[in-house]
Order: structure tokens, then C-alpha cells, then sequence
């Protein structure tokens, strides 16, 4: 008990800690000179343990860095380190401004840092989190695995998974801006394999959010899924068909349709299918997707983005329109618009990137429908669920895409019939848009946002 | 360093751990990405930090830490032991530590003249400008241009239960010319020269691989393929160029010898030893210290993360299945033959089995022979990557290629996909040719389990294949992307 009570004090601390290594900083910044520099200062620790057919794989640890950039006469100079000594603050400056100083050409579109007092809001911290023991997540992954295990004898392979993190970050620049956010996320998932003569299937199943999940169901879940596909049968059709796609296969297909197409700098230099669209109609009248960083269930909800500036719901399609691109400071000075607090510094190691832009969380306006009810009004077609591959692969210039759903089922007479082997459905992404013909009013959020399943029309079906 | 490792490796040895393998990790990367004319990153990045993984009752828990005071070393290990200790009683594999004879004093670095951590930030921007006025000399219809310098240096401590002792110097510079042309239609097509491994400044002042040759390699690459034709769909006969055959040995093959896949069984090889799955010109190799003639030396890996010394292992031996990729976890449940493939990326991860060096043995052709072996069929060279699963199933791009008749290339292709079943292709190797070429890449490498990209040297002689399939469709459940 005495250790968790100092656990969770420990860590209501860290904003003011990172907050007072910043400001160091840029003091020693300004005594060699850094006139135009900015510090971001991250610090997490994470807990994940996977139990893969009874190969324990259990890690934990503190991850702690520092990424600052540095500007010399419109030279951008970056530089960064792992730890969070004064020694390592001041060695990024030193070396960030070093940088900045040894390049040759000036990048004239560079304007400044984030110059911004205002914050958005923080997302509830859950104690569970920062509490969570070893024991704890080992037991829960070994649920989730065992769950999955006797579910049925055709499972031969599970995977439970438990990640329990919990972190905090700073921001500040010779603009005057220092500001900080914290957060806790938890994860429980489960990947099955099952087999049945030469046929092997897949299947998966989690429960994310800012607490510790609850690791009931989600092995029985995903075992359930991969059994089911065991009984699959070729569909022998190719054609124009009426495609179902539940929340997650939904989720893939909206959240590549956004990763281009109204990225700031994509439109800046000119790969952005929707660089002129602005004001026009672009989907369905009920269409209204949102770039939502807080949602209050969201371990990604934040007060500021990963330059500091504040982080608010924007709308990015209203009622089909196209409202809005999304930017950090850097191309929305080029466009010469608002920033929209989308600045992510992306990958394991945060520290170590240049603030790119990314959709924070993206969630779509839920219909009234419950997918019982959508797949009897669309009474013949298919219905794609959980992971679909290839959608990555999509272009996202042209939206032409081609995908593999390994986990599709034939829908007849308004009705799921049965699995079948893995089909290939095409469409394009933009198009798409105006192809839904109903949503689901299931948007629980997911690790692709908060978007509910969805009708289409006019999707190609092969297999 | 050393000492602080082994006091903490003590530390919880007294309080119930039965194995610990502790780690040093201090790496320097250097990024510069110049596109278009503006320098996009140039960044400096320093990752720092110890990790331990301590197994108590075979079982193993691993914690790691940025911050290197003693009470925080001493922390992350008692978190490990922590670990270990509530997973012992779920875990069904169990690791058996056989104690070897530990390895002392140990001290190497990669042999190479001119480092490139040693020169001014002036030498390196001068590479990306030379790059870059060479393909703008030999360009056409230039729509983007990118230049990518990458370079990783520093120095692992490994040190364990038995006082094992190594120092080693991890070290990759990798030199990238990537330049896009508009084809008449409005089409992008793009074409990159570079090369990396574990190499000083001095390589690239080899005939091929100066900077000059990257620019203006990918600028008449990409020029060529302005006009180049689609290739045709079906099976042909081939010839894999260096690049090509690697990545066919290395994610194809190669992954399914790694031995947590063997103890898992889900590699499909897992119970194959000794049998033959490929033709007898098929020989594939995986090592940590190769020295491909006047060429490049590719990933340099004297040790892996647990110490023991990398040895050259015969995955394949004229077609016949040999060997196992293991760490001191696998290498009990598997074959038993300890090979030196545990790997991690950084200190934040435990090692896992990993590749090393993978390449196909070099044959007698020469590429005219080859060639002329070929007859007709497809010439494909390079890859951006692809997809592969557990079953052997592959699915490749290449980038360049040329339709061949009579031993004679015809025209230039556009990006070219083959696809097959890994063991059909290991059979219809009908030879190879006799000029080796290695790499390993800064921007790119090896991903698995969130590892990524972890340098492996990559590469090998040109293959003849009697049979593969060219633009088919992919309609396997479980892949993994690269």
C-alpha cells in the first residue's frame, strides 16, 4: 500500500519535474546563445507481458529523452538523447545548435516556434494504471491466454497480451511557452490460430483504454472469431456487391482515407487528392468525421500536441462537406492558416523525431443502427471483419485500393450465412465516401479511432 | 560501466535470480535527408541505456533503463527478477542455461580506415551535394530528388553470470540518391542508388559506388523507366539480381530457421532437419563477420546481445535443410546448436533470435552466362519490399527489370511483383553466379516483434530460377509487412 500511495505521488509530479528541466534549459540555452530553440522532454514507463503458447515474453521499463531543435539563421538543427540529466539536456542544445550552425542552406518557409498560452484538457489519470504490479499483468495475460486455449481443442496457438504504460511530457521555447500533459493507457488482447485439417485461421480480439482493462472475454473472444472462419467456404462470385464492414474493418479504411488526403503537408505539396476541396460536398450528407483529441475514454486525449499547442475537436468533413486540412506550425505558416495542434513526434522513441503531422484521434458521427440491423436491411452482399490487409498499401493519391479480408462472412436474405476463404474487395477511398449507405451506431473506440461499422455500395467483391 | 553491471548482476543474484545477462547500449545516429534542395532532418541522435534480463526458475523478466545511476541500474534488474518471478509458474517453454566458460577482456572494433563519425558536418553535406548535381546532370523530367545520409556508431558492453566480458563497436553508414521522373502521362516513377554496411568513408571512393555513380544511377534508372513496359503476368524463368536474391534468402527463408518459430513449431520447417527442400544449387548461409571480396564488408557482428561469439552457420546445404537460428533460450528446444543470433535493437528490448549476415553461396557463372542460361524470361533487380507468412508464402516488388530473349535483355520493365511458395523457389534454383554483393542499411533493415529496422547484411550472388510466378495475387491470411 505504502508503495502504490508513493507510486501515483511519484507521478503526479512529473509534469512540474519535466517542466523544471525545460526551464533549465533554456537558460543554458541562452547563456551559448540558442536564441530560437525549443525542448521536448518525454518520460514513460511501461509494463507489457505476452504469453505466446506458454513462451513468457515480460518486459518493463523507463523510457526517458529529450528532442530539441535549434534555429540558426533559418537552419533547422535537431538533435537528441536518451536520459534527462542536466549533462544530457545540455549536450542536445550544444549539439542541436551546433547542427543549426554547420548547415549551408537556409529553409526559407521556416517561421517560428508555437507562441500559444491555451491548453485543452487533460484526460482522467487512472490510478490502476500507475498501481498495476507484474502479478497483475501476468495473471491477466495468462487469463486472456488460457481463456482462448479451452475455448475449443481446434486452437493451437494464443497469444495474450497485456501493455500497461503511463507517461508524461513537456514542451517549451524561446517563444515563452512551457507546457506539459500526462496520460495512461492499458491493453488487453488476444491472438488465436486455430486448425482444422489443412486449414489454419486466424483471429483477434482487445479491450484499450485509459485503465486497466477488464481481461474477461477477450481471449474467448478472439478464439471465437478464429474458430468460426474454420467452417469457411470459397464464395465463387465476382462482382459489384454490397459490402458490410464491421467498426474495425470500417476504422482501417477511414483512417487511411484521412492520412493523406487532409494532411497539411500533403496538401502544401501537392499529393493531397483533396488540395482543392475545401467547401465541396465530398461524401454523404450524414458524413461528419472529426479530428477528436478529446474524447474522454482516450488515452490519446491531450491538453496541447507535441509543439504545445492546444488541442481541440476540429471538423474535418460536416454533414459531407470538407471543412478542414490538418496542420502543425511548420506547413500551416506555409498555407498561411490556423494551426490545428496536429504536430505528433511519431515511432518507440518520441524524443527522437521532428514534429510531423497526424491525425490525433479521428471519430466519426454515429447512426442509429445496430449492425444486427444493417446486415438485415442489406440483405444480400458480405460482411469484412476485424483486420483487412493491403489497406495500407492503398494508393492514397488516386484512393484506389485492393484488399484481403482473411475474415469476411457471406450475408444472405438478411441474414449471416456463412465464412468464407479470403476475398479481395476494391473501391476507391475518396469515393467511398459517398458510397455509405447506413452506419451503425456501434463507434466504441478502438486503436483506429472511434468510428462505427458501415454500409457501402459499389465496392468490387473476388473470391 | 562494466563494473556497475556486474555489482548489479550480483545484487540480484543474492536475492534469488538464477541467470543474468546484462547490456550496454550507447549508439550515435546521424540522419541528413536533403530533398528537393532543402535539408528536410539533419539530426544527431544519442540512445543510451542498460538493460537486464534475469531468469529465475528458467523463466526470464526483462527491464531496462535510460537513466544510469547504480540505484537506478539496481532497480530495473530487481524489476526483471520481479518479473521473472510471477511469470515462472505460467511459463511452459522454460529456458536451461548450460554454463559456458565466460568470455574475457574482449575489446573490438570494425576494421575500416576513414570512420565517418570522425568527419565534419561539411564532409557529409558534401556527399548529399555531390549526389545531387550528378543527378541533376543525368536526370530527365526530375519530379523529386531526395538524398539520404545515415550513419550509427558507438560501442555494447556485455557482460553476464559467468563474467563474460566483451566490448564490441556496432557501426553502419548507409549513402541513398533517390530521384523520381514524370512519365508522359502524369505517372511517377522512382530509382535509388546507394549503398551501406559496415564500411568507412574510403568505399565509396570505389569504381560504382562513388556518390557521383548514386546520383547519376538513380537519375538514368529513373529516366529508363519513363518508357519502360509492364511486365507480362505469369511464370517465366528469372534471374534474381544480388539485392533480390538476398531478400528472398533473408525473409523468405531465413525467418523460418529463426528458433523462437521452431520452439513455437509455427515455422512449417520447425521438424525438417536433414531433409531436402531446395535444389543442390541452393546453399544458404548466415554469418556475423563476412568479407565479400573488394566489395563490402556488409553487417559487422562479432557477438550477439548475449554474448556469445557469432558463428557461420549452413542454414541449407545443397538443397538440405542444416541449421537453426538460436539464442541460449532457444538453442535447449531446439537443435541444440548455440549459433550467436540473440539480437536487440536498443536497450529497450530482450534479445530474440535475429539473422545476421544471410546470403545464398556464390556459384560459377558469370552474368553473361547467366544470361544466357535464362534465354528468355525476366531479369528482375532490387526490391522495395514485400510480404511473407509463416506457410513460406511470398509476395516481392521489384523495381527494376528487363525482359530477356535469346540471353539478350530486350526492354526495360516497370515494377515487377513475384510471388511463390518459398520451398518451389528453393527448388527451382537452377544456379548462381559468382559475383557476390553484400549490404546493410541505416534506413531500412529487419523488423520483428516492434524491432525495427535492426541492420542484418543482406545480399549474395545472382540466382537463376528455372520457374517463378510474376504479377499474381496474393491471397494468404497472416502476413507480416516490411
Amino acid at each position: 500500500m505504502m508503495a502504490s500511495t508513493s507510486k501515483k505521488l511519484d507521478f503526479e509530479e512529473w509534469k512540474n519535474d519535466l517542466l523544471a528541466k525545460t526551464d533549465r534549459g533554456m537558460k543554458f540555452g541562452k547563456s551559448i546563445g540558442a536564441n530560437d530553440l525549443e525542448l521536448y522532454i518525454t518520460r514513460t514507463r511501461s509494463l507489457n507481458i505476452s504469453i505466446q503458447s506458454g513462451l513468457v515474453n515480460a518486459k518493463q521499463g523507463g523510457q526517458v529523452g529529450i528532442g530539441c531543435r535549434c534555429i540558426t539563421n533559418n537552419k533547422i538543427g535537431f538533435a537528441s538523447t536518451s536520459g534527462m540529466s542536466d549533462e544530457d539536456v545540455n549536450f542536445v542544445i550544444e549539439s542541436a545548435l551546433n547542427v543549426s550552425k554547420s548547415l549551408r542552406e537556409e529553409d526559407k518557409r521556416w517561421k517560428s516556434f508555437v507562441s500559444n498560452s491555451s491548453m485543452g484538457s487533460d484526460g482522467m489519470i487512472y490510478d490502476d494504471v500507475v498501481n498495476c504490479s507484474s502479478e497483475d499483468a501476468v495473471t491477466g495475460a495468462n487469463s486472456i491466454f488460457k481463456e482462448a486455449k479451452s475455448f475449443d481443442d481446434r486452437v493451437i496457438a494464443a497469444n495474450g497480451n497485456v501493455q500497461i504504460a503511463y507517461g508524461a511530457f513537456a514542451v517549451a521555447n524561446t517563444e515563452g511557452l512551457a507546457k506539459a500533459s500526462r496520460t495512461t493507457f492499458g491493453v488487453g488482447m488476444s491472438y488465436i490460430t486455430a486448425k482444422s485439417g489443412d486449414k489454419t485461421k486466424t483471429g483477434f480480439h482487445f479491450l484499450m483504454g485509459r485503465g486497466v482493462p477488464e481481461f474477461e472475454g477477450i481471449g474467448k473472444n478472439g478464439a471465437e472469431k478464429a474458430v468460426k472462419m474454420l467452417d469457411s467456404q470459397s464464395l465463387n462470385q465476382t462482382g459489384e456487391m454490397k459490402v458490410i464492414m464491421d467498426n474495425i474493418a470500417s476504422g482501417q479504411l477511414i483512417s487511411v482515407a484521412m492520412s493523406n488526403s487532409v494532411n497539411g503537408m500533403s496538401v502544401v505539396e501537392g499529393r493531397s487528392a483533396f488540395a482543392d476541396k475545401i467547401g465541396d460536398q465530398v461524401g454523404i450528407s450524414s458524413l461528419n468525421i472529426f479530428d477528436d483529441p478529446q474524447i474522454p475514454e482516450d488515452p490519446n486525449m491531450s491538453a496541447i500536441d507535441d509543439e504545445g499547442y492546444p488541442r481541440s475537436t476540429k471538423a474535418i468533413v460536416k454533414d459531407g462537406v470538407l471543412m478542414s486540412f490538418i496542420f502543425n506550425q511548420y506547413y500551416s505558416k506555409i498555407f498561411e492558416t490556423e494551426n490545428t495542434g496536429n504536430a505528433t513526434r511519431g515511432g518507440q522513441q518520441s524524443y527522437e523525431s521532428l514534429p510531423s503531422i497526424s491525425s490525433s484521434t479521428i471519430s466519426v458521427t454515429p447512426g442509429n443502427k445496430t449492425l444486427e440491423k444493417i446486415i438485415e436491411e442489406t440483405g444480400n452482399g458480405i460482411i469484412v471483419t476485424g483486420l483487412i490487409m493491403g489497406m495500407g498499401h492503398a494508393n492514397r493519391i488516386s484512393g484506389d485500393f485492393s484488399v484481403v479480408s482473411p475474415s469476411a462472412y457471406k450475408v444472405e436474405n438478411g441474414e449471416i450465412t456463412n465464412p468464407v476463404e479470403s476475398i479481395t474487395v476494391a473501391g476507391n477511398l475518396y469515393k467511398s465516401f459517398n458510397q455509405i449507405t447506413m452506419m451503425g451506431n456501434d463507434n466504441e473506440l478502438t486503436f483506429l479511432g472511434k468510428i462505427p461499422s458501415m454500409a457501402f455500395d459499389g465496392f468490387t467483391v473476388s473470391g | 560501466m562494466f563494473d556497475k553491471l556486474q555489482s548489479t548482476i550480483e545484487s540480484v543474484e543474492k536475492i534469488g535470480a538464477d541467470f543474468v545477462d546484462a547490456r550496454y547500449d550507447e549508439l550515435l545516429l546521424r540522419t541528413i535527408i536533403k530533398e528537393n534542395g532543402i535539408i528536410r532532418e539533419c539530426k544527431t541522435m544519442k540512445r543510451a541505456g542498460v538493460g537486464f534480463n534475469v531468469f529465475y526458475q528458467g523463466t526470464a523478466g526483462y527491464a531496462f533503463s535510460a537513466v544510469l545511476s547504480r540505484d537506478a541500474m539496481e532497480e530495473a534488474a530487481k524489476s526483471a527478477l520481479g518479473i521473472a518471478k510471477s511469470s515462472a509458474h505460467v511459463a511452459l517453454i522454460k529456458a536451461d542455461h548450460e554454463r559456458l566458460e565466460p568470455i574475457r577482456n574482449i575489446r573490438i572494433k570494425p576494421n575500416i580506415l576513414e570512420p565517418a563519425w570522425l568527419v565534419e558536418m561539411d564532409e557529409r553535406l558534401d556527399i548529399l551535394d555531390t549526389m545531387e548535381s550528378s543527378a541533376n546532370d543525368h536526370g530527365k523530367d526530375i519530379s523529386s530528388l531526395v538524398l539520404m545520409y545515415g550513419e550509427i556508431s558507438g560501442t555494447k558492453i556485455l557482460t553476464n553470470s559467468e563474467g563474460t566480458e566483451i566490448h564490441w563497436d556496432p557501426y553502419v553508414l548507409d549513402i541513398r540518391a533517390s530521384v523520381t521522373s514524370k512519365t508522359r502521362s502524369g505517372d511517377l516513377v522512382t530509382a535509388t542508388d546507394g549503398a551501406g554496411g559496415s564500411v568507412g568513408l574510403e568505399f565509396f571512393k570505389n569504381d560504382g559506388k562513388t556518390p557521383v555513380d548514386f546520383g547519376k544511377n538513380a537519375a538514368l534508372w529513373a529516366k529508363e523507366k519513363i518508357d519502360a513496359k509492364a511486365a507480362p503476368a505469369g511464370e517465366f524463368r528469372a534471374l534474381t539480381d544480388n539485392g533480390l536474391s538476398g531478400v528472398l534468402a533473408h525473409e523468405s527463408f531465413g525467418h523460418l530457421t529463426e528458433g523462437d518459430f521452431i520452439i513455437t513449431k509455427s515455422s512449417p520447417i520447425h521438424d525438417r532437419i536433414g531433409e531436402k527442400l531446395g535444389s543442390e544449387h541452393a546453399t544458404i548461409i548466415d554469418e556475423g563477420v563476412v568479407e565479400v571480396s573488394n566489395k563490402i564488408s556488409p553487417y559487422f557482428l562479432p557477438y550477439d546481445d548475449e554474448g556469445i561469439k557469432s558463428q557461420k552457420v549452413t542454414l541449407l546445404e545443397n538443397g538440405v535443410l542444416t541449421g537453426y537460428l538460436n539464442s541460449r533460450v532457444t538453442s535447449p528446444h531446439s537443435n541444440g546448436v548455440l549459433t550467436g543470433n540473440a539480437r536487440a535493437i536498443n536497450y529497450t528490448f530482450a534479445p530474440i533470435p535475429r539473422m545476421k549476415n544471410t546470403y545464398f553461396e556464390a556459384g560459377d557463372l558469370t552474368e553473361e552466362e547467366a544470361l544466357e542460361q535464362l534465354g528468355t524470361g525476366i531479369y528482375a533487380i532490387k526490391t522495395a519490399g514485400g510480404q511473407v507468412d509463416f506457410s513460406g508464402t511470398f509476395l516481392f516488388k521489384s523495381v527494376r527489370g528487363y525482359w530477356v530473349e535469346n540471353g539478350e535483355k530486350q526492354y526495360p520493365l516497370k515494377d515487377v511483383t513475384l510471388t511463390g511458395e518459398i520451398l518451389d523457389f528453393l527448388n527451382s534454383v537452377e544456379g548462381a553466379t559468382s559475383d557476390m554483393e553484400m549490404f546493410s542499411g541505416y534506413f531500412g533493415g529487419c523488423g520483428k516483434g516492434n524491432q525495427f529496422p535492426l541492420p542484418v547484411g543482406i545480399g549474395g550472388p545472382k540466382l537463376l530460377i528455372s520457374k517463378v510466378r510474376f504479377g499474381g495475387e496474393i491471397d494468404k491470411s497472416q502476413f507480416r509487412e516490411y
